[in-house]
């Protein structure tokens, strides 16, 4: 077997291990291959334009390679990146909250904050167009944990791992951010049909 | 029933290409930091011990 295809054929906690041990940079590259794409796209969400997307990632993938030490494996390696990647595009938006203003971008804060208490099924009965619309709108806090539970199919034990509180507290965030969705959504339904 | 979460990043963009370049040349100067900064915390650290130990050793040598 080529060094590339044993690589390739590593388990992702089998690289971040040996990156940890060797700091080997090529077994970073093959990391990078694999969720380059996922992060890129989770990136982009969060942006405006392809520049803020790359620049995003770029700080994503170095942040995980530093921190890929504090990545003790109870998780998968999947749901541990997308997290911090979630959590650096998250920080990223709230700090830029100003830039928004200026653009005169459409915030949640300009909503009249109607809440529809909505489950599971009737979220997943939502129109992708408009879904998506409404998830930029809301605060990116509820968009990231919308986007880890029925994106990434995140379970309830597993959020609570990544997000570092109860899981108690997770379904009610959840419940929360579903009903903020859900009620911007049910106004852009009435402002543009 | 199809999940709309699925479909609103579809089709997925294309990682631009000199993404992997950038990412690749910031975890090497990333490397380069670390090793120049261990070598000013620890190796400077223990340069610094011998060089007292020694001075130490001077002066006994020198009160025999």
């Amino acid at each position: 077997m080529k060094i590339i295809d044993f690589q390739r054929s590593l388990t992702d906690k089998e690289l971040v291990e040996q990156i940890v041990t060797n700091k080997n940079t090529a077994l970073f590259e093959v990391l990078y291959d694999r969720y380059s794409s996922i992060v890129y796209n989770k990136c982009y969400s969060f942006s405006k334009n392809e520049a803020e997307a790359q620049d995003l990632a770029q700080d994503v993938f170095i942040r995980v390679f530093i921190k890929l030490g504090s990545f003790n494996g109870k998780a998968e390696f999947s749901t541990w990146l997308y997290a911090l990647t979630y959590n650096h595009c998250v920080n990223y938006v709230n700090r830029n909250a100003s830039k928004q203003i200026e653009k005169n971008a459409i915030r949640w804060e300009d909503f009249d904050q109607e809440l529809i208490e909505t489950d599971k099924n009737s979220l997943l009965e939502l129109k992708a167009d408009k879904l998506k619309k409404a998830l930029e709108i809301i605060a990116p806090e509820d968009k990231m944990i919308l986007l880890l539970k029925y994106q990434d199919e995140l379970s309830i034990k597993e959020l609570s791992k990544v997000l570092l509180i109860e899981k108690s507290a997770v379904k009610m965030r959840l419940k929360r951010a579903r009903a903020r969705v859900a009620g911007v959504y049910a106004k852009l339904e009435l402002m543009y049909g | 029933m199809d999940n709309p979460f699925k479909k609103i990043e579809q089709p997925p963009k294309e990682v631009p290409e000199e993404l992997k370049k950038k990412v690749m040349d910031d975890v090497s100067s990333y490397l380069l930091f670390m090793e120049v900064a261990t070598l000013f915390s620890s190796n400077f650290t223990e340069a610094v011990e011998s060089f007292f130990k020694k001075r130490d050793k001077k002066k006994n040598n020198l009160n025999e």
